[in-house]
């Protein structure tokens, strides 16, 4: 009859190989899937960033062709007031860069 | 929304420029003060004006009989910058409103033309219309007679009215029934453009705009055929203006009925006869129906201003203003000093 001690450390063995056997592959697996997975969102990542941008674009180019307008209007009578128009028209580009800002801290997150 | 707000910010922009030189309170006060035309005219060449009117008093050909005629340049520049930046259908309508001027200058070359005048004799009344006019004066007063002048108007939008009035003079011999065909047919045509206008928003607000000040005309124009001219109530029905906002024909043929001015401001709609519950006289019953006027002007600048009503209201305004100018240049020939609120509606004074 084979002694306790015996069955334990075979039982011990087989336990160990076994693991090791499941493990890696499970291990390998799960690389797998995470690498997958990371593909997936930085797909979502970049299309985000890239939305943001250009949504902000458009929105600033419609902010500036409003403004500036207006601005060319209101210089055309008065001159002097040319230096707070530009104030107004670099608020309207200031919608673009929250764009390109929010779109920087996307990528960085890829 | 969009598209009127690409449509209207360059020129609003412009407009409201434009309305922050208007005359101010300061002015109004300085200007009162004159004793005397030139010194009238040179502050006023310190102002929005001094463009339109820095030859007057420069030398003894140009004063005060040109004043009142040259500093209309500065509205028609106006119109003409305006008008500039619009569409077809609105452009017509600003140039239609101009057609005002014209039927002025012809009612000018009429009377000239009746009296034997030549065009020298009168130049000096004569509106500075020619940088909009497509009408070919030079032409008008090579005519003979009156007669003639009306038949070289009859492909003008002038036409239809003078080809009406014409068996009348020949019958008459008066030019007033023609004159007042003139200014009727100019209301017409402002009409006619202002039904042509294909966006919604911008007819309401031309329409409401445009109907005050007929009604204002209206009300001054009526009061003096009654009062002044003593015409019967038909007569005077027949000549008001048409395109009212509150005096539609019904309400104007009971105004054209009063006896007397008391009666005339009773049976004027609510809203009209509170602004003229304080006026004794003609010149009063102008200067509250300008002031009534003026407040809605100004209405037109608040809220969403994507419209053509803010142009519009400048123009009147702009009319209003200089009409008040002329008004009280007028009191500094003469020794009598007549008080700034009796010649100038209030909302010219107040600043906001």
């Amino acid at each position: 009859m084979m002694p306790l001690r015996r069955i334990k450390n075979s039982l011990a063995k087989i336990g160990i190989f076994t693991s090791l056997w499941l493990l890696v592959p499970l291990v390998a697996m799960a690389s797998d899937a995470a690498t997958k997975a990371s593909t997936v969102s930085a797909k979502w990542g970049y299309l985000g960033a890239g939305l943001a941008v250009g949504a902000s674009t458009i929105g600033a180019g419609i902010a500036v062709g409003l403004v500036g307008a207006a601005a060319m209007g209101a210089i055309s009578e008065r001159p002097e007031v040319a230096g707070r128009a530009l104030i107004f028209l670099g608020l309207a580009e200031g919608i673009a860069i929250y764009g390109l800002i929010i779109a920087i801290m996307i990528l960085g997150k890829i | 929304m969009l598209g009127l707000a690409f449509k209207y910010s360059y020129l609003n922009a412009k407009v409201r420029t434009i309305y922050s030189q208007r005359l101010k309170e300061s002015d109004w006060r300085v200007l009162s003060h004159f004793g005397d035309q030139v010194s009238f005219v040179q502050y006023l060449k310190t102002t929005y004006y001094s463009r339109w009117i820095n030859t007057i008093f420069q030398d003894a050909k140009r004063g005060s009989e040109t004043f009142e005629r040259q500093i209309y340049s500065s509205l028609f520049n106006d119109y003409l910058k305006i008008a500039r930046n619009l569409k077809p259908a609105p452009k017509r309508l600003l140039m239609s409103m101009l057609s005002r001027y014209e039927a002025e200058n012809i009612k000018t070359l009429l009377r000239a033309k009746k009296g034997g005048l030549s065009q020298k004799a009168v130049w000096h009344l004569l509106y500075p219309v020619e940088s909009f006019s497509r009408i070919n004066w030079e032409e008008l007063w090579k005519s003979k007679d009156v007669k003639e002048t009306m038949e070289k108007l009859l492909d003008t939008c002038f036409g239809p009215a003078l080809a009406h009035a014409l068996p009348q003079f020949e019958a008459q011999a008066r030019l007033f029934p023609v004159e007042m065909a003139l200014e009727i047919q100019s209301y017409r045509c402002i009409l006619d453009a202002l039904l042509a206008i294909s966006c919604k928003k911008d007819r309401q607000m031309a329409k409401n705009l445009i109907g005050a000040f007929v009604d204002t005309k209206n009300v001054c124009h009526v009061a003096r055929l009654r009062f002044l001219y003593r015409l019967s109530t038909e007569e005077s029905l027949n000549y008001t203006y048409p395109g009212g906002l509150m005096l539609n024909l019904k309400r104007l043929h009971n105004v054209c009925r009063a006896t007397s001015l008391q009666e005339f401001i009773d049976s004027l709609p609510v809203q009209l006869k509170e602004e003229l519950h304080e006026t004794q006289d003609l010149l009063g019953l102008k200067i509250s129906m300008e002031q009534w006027l003026l407040k809605r002007l100004k209405k037109a600048f608040l809220g969403l201003p994507f419209h053509i009503g803010v142009e519009i209201a400048w123009l009147f305004y702009k009319e209003l203003e200089i009409e008040a100018v002329i008004r009280l240049f007028g009191t500094k020939g003469t020794k009598h000093r007549i008080e700034i609120q009796k010649l100038i509606p209030k909302a010219l004074l107040k600043e906001e």
